[in-house]
């Protein structure tokens, strides 16, 4: 069984059956609550929720194929994520989802392999600046390519490519074995 | 600065050139092969790549049935169903105790679940939750043992079922082993793909009681359910698309025969769809909003 079979499901998800929604859903639901829990922990179950009814909304309209489709509900979570701070008044921010998330130095081969995804997308982004996260969040988490990352933070393909490495290149230094010591 | 013009500068101080860059966000570096002491960054973005979910749970049924619903009504109609849906939708999540619940009961409460001893409501929302993961604890509403089990209850059926859409065990074996295929996506080995098998303990405990070694193997062994026929007259036109080529067993009878809709185009225009337009003033660029 392929990932292109998921481009069959989205098929048949355009006339409504439900085994198809599924393999969508499965597929996607995780990046998406990651990614909103990211931002908004809170209220997360409840603005991807909001985000795959709108997609419902607009489906008969549709006519990307999986990709498209995954980068389309990230569009639309980010904007219920900004609505959501906006109806708020509140700024957005990253939140700090714990403090559990190991220190490079004191993790092991065990310890990160064991991580927790929340735990380790923290580790991954919390020492970031707001765009690398941002740019690391919807590589990573959301699965995204460049030029769809790009389209989504309104940048041009090249500057992503410049946060995207200032960030590995931050990353590299943090993560680098041995290179940070107790 | 002008980052555009920055970027060729921005590579040359990386161990690494843009293609592996672009590798290791993908999760596509197995740490192994990982440039000299990036091993671990390596484990950790793999670390940070979201499983795809293993199926079953009250959230997920709900949000299919409700996607389901509104892709199925008529266009002009599409309001009230969107409303109602999106009301329904959000009683549920209200009852997110049930969630955590469920998380005490596969973190290591299982007991507590097991005995029955939770609040009635949660643990009822417990009891069906779990029943889709193939794990049983009795239901206060029901007479259902008492005891605990693990098992791979659906798995003889998975299979052989016709489709009956959100419970038959058949698409609930095709959707799954589909994430599974999704999870593994352009990963060669270890680590992201024991993740990933990690996260699908049903599909395991299946393929094992199967006789399957593996789950590609069991994989390899389910068919594609036959869809289940969308109600009469809900399709407008607008939504019926046809079968895509190659699909392997084909589209169920009454499908609308015509070929997929054109060619990618992204979004629909109607859509909520394009970049977020606003951002709350002062907010942190990038964070969860535009520019």
């Amino acid at each position: 069984m392929e990932y292109a079979d998921l481009d069959a499901a989205l098929q048949a998800a355009r006339r409504g059956d439900e085994w198809a929604i599924t393999c969508i859903f499965r597929a996607v639901h995780p990046k998406l609550l990651h990614y909103v829990r990211r931002h908004a922990p809170d209220v997360a179950e409840d603005l991807v929720a909001e985000t795959w009814l709108a997609a419902a909304k607009g489906f008969a309209t549709f006519e990307g194929d999986v990709d498209e489709l995954r980068a389309w509900l990230f569009v639309i979570a980010r904007r219920r994520i900004a609505d959501h701070y906006r109806n708020r008044a509140r700024r957005p921010r990253l939140i700090a989802l714990t403090d559990q998330a190991p220190m490079a130095a004191a993790a092991d081969d065990q310890a990160i392999e064991a991580l927790p995804t929340d735990q380790a997308i923290e580790a991954l982004v919390r020492d970031l600046s707001a765009d690398q996260a941002e740019v690391v969040l919807l590589r990573v988490v959301a699965d995204l390519s460049v030029e769809q990352v790009a389209k989504i933070m309104g940048r041009s393909p090249g500057s992503v490519r410049v946060l995207q490495h200032r960030a590995l290149r931050h990353l590299a230094k943090i993560w680098e074995r041995g290179a940070v010591t107790q | 600065m002008n980052p555009a013009d920055d970027e060729a500068t921005e590579m040359h101080r990386l161990p690494f050139d843009t293609s592996t860059a672009d590798r290791f966000l993908a999760g596509r570096v197995v740490p192994d092969d990982a440039p000299p002491g990036l091993r671990d960054l390596a484990m950790l973005i793999q670390a940070a790549k979201p499983p795809a979910s293993a199926g079953g749970g009250a959230v997920e049924d709900q949000v299919v049935a409700a996607f389901a619903a509104v892709v199925r009504t008529p266009v002009g109609a599409s309001e009230n169903v969107y409303e109602g849906k999106k009301r329904m939708l959000t009683n549920l999540l209200s009852i997110k105790v049930a969630a955590v619940a469920a998380a005490v009961v596969l973190g290591g409460g299982s007991a507590v679940a097991a005995a029955g001893s939770l609040p009635a409501p949660v643990q009822s929302v417990v009891s069906s939750g779990l029943t889709h993961v193939g794990i049983s604890v009795p239901n206060p509403n029901s007479h259902a043992s008492p005891h605990a089990s693990l098992g791979a209850g659906n798995a003889n059926s998975q299979a052989s079922g016709h489709g009956n859409s959100g419970s038959a065990s058949s698409a609930n074996a095709y959707g799954q082993c589909t994430a599974w295929a999704a999870a593994n996506k352009g990963t060669s080995t270890n680590s992201s793909s024991s993740n990933a098998q990690d996260s699908f303990p049903q599909l395991t405990a299946d393929a094992l009681a199967k006789g399957y070694k593996t789950i590609k193997d069991f994989c390899a062994s389910v068919s594609r359910p036959s869809t289940v026929p969308t109600t009469s007259g809900s399709s407008d036109g607008s939504t019926g698309s046809g079968a895509p080529s190659g699909t392997p067993a084909g589209p169920p009878a009454g499908t609308p025969a015509g070929p997929p809709a054109g060619t990618p185009a992204g979004p629909p225009a109607s859509t909520p769809a394009g970049p977020p337009a606003g951002t709350p003033s002062g907010s942190r660029s990038g964070a969860a909003t535009t520019r």
